[in-house]
């Protein structure tokens, strides 16, 4: 049947050509990425050049620079470039193993258990830094095992998880609204700041949990983006071929929400990355290829950019989450016409 | 025959029952315990004085609040399970109450209003288009729509309102502060005053709720059977949804977003008087003030003398029992389309 | 050269309870698959074709009794092995939005992947000659969902194909098709039978198609086999009347010699006319 000659066959260079787009592509948003974080180091009171950040990087550079670009500006840039990566990955895995654009893990309770263990700590136990951080992880990681275990019916079922997510979701979200009422003033501030997203307090300590947790769910996730594709055609075909299922959809499941619960609880929740990377990574690339990495890199790109707009066009106090939410919301609509026009 | 409509007239007198004693029990509970002779007293006796009879004066309009919203949020919660055809629907999930909450923080916010008699307009466009992008968005792509489309598409408008909410509200600490008192669902500060004007809105809810009811039993049965029967779908479906926002923008207006009250109502009642809507939208009529008047009686109790505003309790109440509904459901993912045409074998589709 | 194979069998059920809770479906059932054939289930609704068959495919556990490919528990052997033997096609699968021919296709490949995807010349082998023995090779870019029922069906027939499968279950491939394609969709079942040696298990609705395109027939009826055998064996008015509950006449086809199944003449609309018109 194969001809022995060099020759390819149709088929075979429009697959070719196709993974050679995805490459290049996934290659060119990973650069982007890149680019946006050194411009976000790089503006600011005092515009840095790259020499000057090749400088303080090398430890060469003058002490106001050094200072300025290691300690106020890198890690921000980085926690933003994370975290964001962060979340277009959480995001694009939940959409895909649920099978629907619109099941972000933002709405699917993982994010509201974070939410009201965090405002919880700040309102009620006074926590702030890293045990804050630790209680809005642990927040997270419970909401997503009581969801879990609440929908579970032989099985992960996309239809109940996502249900039950939502109803767990909103009683989580009225505890939360509870809570800031019987706060006083200053710690409402405190607790609205977190609810809405912010790098103001990034700091070199974040970069590493965050950094790890992402690189370690990127990495499981790549393993499995061919199980993940398979597992769109439904439980029965995936099975028929050769896919473990359950355990698929319970790895998938829990390494996201470990990833997403650390870099919630880094940054706050920051609105619309998780629902946004995937789809936009999907129409960049032509639907249907794993774009895990392709939904990182647009991730840290949406976070990285609001960040450099909330911080140099608005008036400077302005959280990112802040800046996402008011673009996000109205994109977030014509993406999702556009996306879900298409058959959900 | 004879056995089920005993039964059924039982449930309603003792449902009857229990409203009028939790009405009761809310005039007597609060932060200032009051006797039941006292509050006849204050009931009956017009000239009546003292600290205590001025508690329970007050107790008064939070107790017809709490009765009406309770009316108007079982009654919509009907009307949409009965249009969308879906029994997850509830004003909360399809963006009526979200897109209420984030017009209203708009008007507190920029044009500053503060009553509710003002903001319930901006509230009844707020409910609406957020009814209205809910609907848009759950019936993309194929399939029309599905309880889990309208579900998701209500969930995301919902955290898309909330976030532009926190957005506005950052910088703005005066408007936080009434704010989060509206936002989390109560009924203190009921006064009558601010209750009267919105009085007609009510009315106005429910007139047309009840014309619309005999058009939406036809819609039950789908569309093409439903136009069979001469029903004019889309005027049904128009007047028994604007009924619904109307009824949901002005609870929202006077007590904030309270939820799952129109979710759970209408099951309840189904299990008592099975699927006529007309018997369901009258049971619910029942229901829904007795939960929503009991939630705050319970809401008063626990905390004393404090007490746990009525939308946190409704929603502790109420999540546990959607997601019970959830787990029995089974098959909610079932699209509109599919339902039209599932005629004969029991396709099992895959999950 | 297509590679007969003797009479061997290689899935088989021996004592198989199946069922859901505490309903049971089918017991205590018996039933070897003859390699190289082509075998059809039929069976009036509800007498438990889909479950068997799903629990063929390991999609389904057993209550009691086993399900053994090639001597072993199905259960117990690695899935992805499995998928290199058997194949399955269930119904009305769920097509991801917008996916092309070849890629829906590509996906057949699967089992034969280790964790690193790892794909090379063979793979691409096996798309193309499953685009091109069910003709959509010139369709391999459109998108699936806008295909037509009958080139949908051969698109997803197409992925268990490239699957190189030696065994191929379909869960009625040709129910909602209209006649043209139920033809087009069992045709091309019948040359992948003929040219690689397939063995092919389907469940049918059709009486009529099925003794046209089986050599062997399984009717199921009350949680057993009520009769196997080849089409002019099993196929009988007898049969008829016992497992559908229908009187009927059954003819032999004088094209292809196996038997037609036609109900009753009081079954029709002449009949019940002249009917009418006798009584008043």
């Amino acid at each position: 049947m194969k001809s022995s000659s060099t020759e390819l066959s149709p088929y075979s260079l429009r697959r070719r050509r196709r993974q050679r787009t995805h490459f290049l592509v996934t290659g060119a948003l990973i650069v982007g990425a890149i680019v946006v974080a050194l411009l976000d180091v790089s503006l600011g009171h005092e515009v840095y050049g790259l020499n000057d950040i090749f400088a303080a990087l090398n430890g060469s550079a003058p002490g106001g620079t050094a200072f300025s670009i290691m300690q106020l500006r890198m890690p921000r840039a980085l926690v933003a470039m994370i975290c964001g990566a962060g979340f277009g990955i959480a995001g694009y895995s939940f959409q895909t193993l649920l099978g629907n654009v619109l099941a972000s893990p933002d709405i699917i309770g993982i994010t509201a258990g974070a939410n009201v263990a965090a405002v919880a700590s700040i309102t009620v136990f006074g926590l702030s830094g890293t045990a804050l951080f630790g209680v809005a992880v642990g927040g997270g990681l419970v909401t997503a095992c009581a969801v879990i275990a609440l929908s579970w019916r032989n099985g992960l079922l996309g239809t109940r998880f996502v249900l039950v997510g939502i109803g767990v979701a909103s009683l989580l979200n009225a505890v939360t609204s509870w809570l800031m009422i019987r706060a006083d003033q200053w710690d409402v501030q405190t607790a609205t700041r977190w609810l809405t997203g912010s790098l103001a307090d990034a700091s070199w300590s974040d970069v590493a949990p965050a950094g790890i947790s992402v690189a370690v769910g990127y990495l499981c996730l790549a393993t499995m983006a061919h199980t993940l594709d398979v597992l769109r055609l439904g439980t029965y075909t995936a099975t028929g071929l050769g896919v473990r299922v359950n355990r698929a959809r319970i790895v998938i499941v829990v390494v996201s929400v470990i990833m997403l619960s650390i870099v919630t609880a880094t940054t706050g929740p920051i609105a619309f990355v998780s629902f946004l990377s995937g789809p936009i990574a999907a129409r960049l690339l032509g639907n249907h290829r794993p774009s895990i990495a392709a939904s990182g890199a647009i991730g840290s790109i949406i976070v990285v950019l609001a960040d450099i707009i909330a911080q140099h066009l608005a008036s400077g106090h302005v959280p990112v989450g802040v800046m996402t939410s008011l673009v996000g919301g109205p994109v977030l609509v014509i993406l999702v016409a556009g996306v879900l026009r298409k058959g959900v | 025959m004879g056995k089920h409509s005993t039964r059924t007239t039982a449930l309603i007198i003792s449902a009857v029952v229990l409203l009028l004693s939790v009405c009761l029990w809310s005039l007597v509970i609060g932060s200032r315990e009051v006797s039941l002779d006292e509050v006849l007293r204050a009931l009956t006796d017009p000239a009546a004085s003292g600290t205590a009879v001025e508690s329970i004066r007050l107790r008064i309009p939070r107790t017809t609040l709490g009765l009406l919203v309770g009316l108007a949020l079982a009654c919509a919660g009907v009307l949409m399970q009965a249009v969308t055809r879906n029994p997850l629907a509830d004003p909360t999930i399809l963006g009526l109450n979200s897109g209420a909450s984030c017009a209203i923080v708009i008007s507190m916010a920029f044009a500053g209003l503060t009553r509710p008699s003002q903001y319930v307009w901006v509230a009844l466009i707020g409910g609406g288009i957020g009814a209205v992008l809910v609907w848009w968005i759950g019936s993309m792509g194929r399939g029309g729509t599905s309880p889990l489309k309208l579900t998701l598409a209500g969930a995301v408008l919902g955290s898309m309102f909330s976030s532009l909410t926190s957005a506005i509200l950052l910088p703005r600490i005066d408007v936080i502060s009434s704010y989060r008192f509206w936002a989390v669902g109560g009924l203190s500060g009921a006064r009558f005053a601010t209750i009267l004007p919105l009085l007609p809105l009510f009315a106005a809810g429910m007139i047309l709720a009840v014309f619309s009811l005999p058009g939406l039993n036809a819609l039950a049965l789908g569309d093409d059977l439903a136009v069979g029967l001469g029903s004019s779908l889309r005027r049904t479906r128009f007047i028994a949804w604007s009924a619904a926002v109307i009824l949901c923008a002005a609870s929202t207006s006077l007590a904030g977003p309270i939820g799952f009250v129109g979710l759970v109502i209408p099951h309840v009642a189904r299990l008592i008087t099975g699927p006529d809507v007309r018997k369901v939208f009258a049971v619910s009529a029942l229901l829904g003030p007795l939960l929503l008047v009991s939630a705050d009686v319970i809401g008063r109790f626990i905390t004393r003398p404090s007490d746990v505003e009525v939308g946190i309790v409704t929603a502790i109440l109420g999540a546990p029992v959607f997601v019970a509904l959830v787990r029995v459901g089974g098959k909610g993912s079932r699209s509109s389309a599919e339902r039209r045409t599932h005629a004969h074998s029991v396709t099992e589709v895959q999950p | 050269m297509p590679k007969r194979s003797a009479e061997t069998v290689r899935l088989k059920t021996e004592k198989v309870h199946l069922g859901y809770g505490d309903f049971p479906i089918i017991e205590g059932l018996d039933l070897q698959i003859p390699q190289g054939k082509i075998g059809a289930i039929v069976g009036p609704n509800g007498c438990g074709k889909s479950t068997l068959l799903k629990a063929l495919a390991r999609l389904l556990p057993v209550q009691s009794g086993s399900i053994l490919l090639d001597g072993q528990a199905i259960s117990s052997l690695p899935t992805r092995s499995v998928a290199k033997i058997v194949g399955i096609l269930p119904q009305s699968p769920s097509t991801p939005e917008s996916i092309s021919v070849e890629e829906l296709v590509a996906r057949g490949r699967h089992p034969h992947h280790g964790m690193f995807g790892g794909w090379d010349h063979t793979d691409d082998t096996a798309v193309e000659e499953a685009l091109r023995l069910t003709g959509l090779s010139d369709l391999a870019t459109r998108a699936v969902d806008t295909l037509s029922g009958g080139q949908r069906q051969r698109a997803w027939i197409a992925l268990s194909l490239a699957q190189h499968t030696d065994i191929l279950l379909l869960d009625e491939p040709t129910t909602y098709l209209d006649m043209t394609y139920q033809l087009e969709v069992l045709d091309l079942l019948a040359e992948l039978n003929i040219s690689r040696g397939t063995t092919i298990l389907m469940v049918l609705h059709d009486l009529n198609l099925a003794s046209r395109y089986a050599d062997w027939i399984l009717a199921l009826k009350d949680g057993g086999a009520a009769a196997v055998g080849s089409p002019s064996q099993v196929i009988t008015e007898d049969f008829v009347r016992s497992v559908f509950r229908l009187d009927s006449r059954v003819t032999r086809d004088p094209d292809t010699g196996t038997p037609v199944v036609t109900p009753l003449a009081q079954h029709s609309l002449a009949a019940l006319r002249a009917k009418a018109d006798g009584a008043a």
